[in-house]
């Protein structure tokens, strides 16, 4: 891409999440106390309010969801239209949206969805999710 | 006007944590509104719902029970919420047709008054005693039903 998309901002809750999209590694959080998942990234457990850890999901997904994208929200999504955006279930449990590189003639909601990564800039790696290929 | 019930309630913040996607917080809004009131949706004579993209006002018309959930797409069809179709819905145009300046919700308020006072000119609904204003806010996240009517209960 050419033109800069928008990019998320990093913060202290995040900075562990985006460190592992530069690695290629999809993090999310596990709470010490319940076991229990949760993405997008935050403090304390939202089930039980324990302390949570960081740790690498195994990238499998399945769409729960999906648009297809024909008018690019940003110039810099132009070339990419039509694409399909997503809420992916993954492995672990918890939800994401994320864009798939999947085309709208392919995408079905139930596909079998692994991780990818794009990178966007010196700080910014995107997890992306594409179909699994067996 | 008379306030005659309200209802609050929200469900999650980000979209990706909505319990199901299909079902907003104004089933529940909506459910303590009407118990509140002591009335039903088959009792209500205009609705104003904030109308962010069409899903939103699908999804609710069917939380707040005005029908049956899977069925809000054939239920707004063939005209019956066109002026001076049978279910009189977003009388001034709505956010979509007419204006979203932002905190639109105030907008249904407006207008549910002005149909209840008669004073809604060539939009007026006949007769309109009732009405439920509807708004929603975060990603589909919170949900506030207020309804209003010309008779204290």
């Amino acid at each position: 891409m050419s033109i800069t998309p928008p990019l998320p901002a990093i913060d202290p809750d995040t900075q562990a999440f985006w460190d592992g999209a530069k690695r290629g590694e999809l993090l999310i959080q596990r709470c010490t106390q319940c076991d229990e998942h949760q993405f997008y990234p935050r403090l304390r457990c939202v089930r039980c309010g324990g302390a949570v850890q960081w740790i690498r999901a195994s990238g499998d997904a399945r769409v729960y969801t999906y648009t297809v994208v024909h008018r690019a929200a940003h110039e810099a999504f132009a070339p990419l239209v039509p694409y399909v955006v997503a809420l992916v279930d993954l492995a672990e449990g918890p939800r994401m949206m994320s864009r798939l590189r999947v085309t709208p003639e392919d995408v079905r909601i139930g596909l079998e969805v692994r991780v990818a990564f794009e990178r966007q800039s010196d700080d910014v790696t995107l997890p992306i999710f594409e179909a699994q290929t067996r | 006007v008379y306030l005659l019930g309200s209802g609050t309630a929200t469900t999650h913040e980000a979209i990706t944590s909505m319990p199901e996607i299909t079902e907003t917080a104004a089933r529940a809004s909506g459910a303590l509104a009407f118990a509140r009131a002591g009335m039903r949706p088959v009792d209500v004579d205009v609705v104003e719902v904030y109308d962010s993209f069409t899903i939103t006002v699908v999804l609710t018309l069917e939380d707040l029970g005005f029908c049956a959930k899977g069925e809000g797409g054939a239920f707004v069809s063939d005209g019956r919420i066109a002026p001076g179709g049978a279910f009189p819905l977003n009388t001034s145009g709505g956010g979509l047709s007419y204006t979203h300046p932002g905190m639109f919700g105030v907008f249904l308020l407006i207008e549910a008054v002005r149909q209840l006072r008669g004073e809604a000119g060539a939009r007026q609904v006949n007769g309109a005693r009732t009405a439920l204003c509807h708004g929603t806010g975060g990603q589909l996240s919170t949900a506030a039903t207020v309804i209003l009517g010309l008779d204290a209960r």
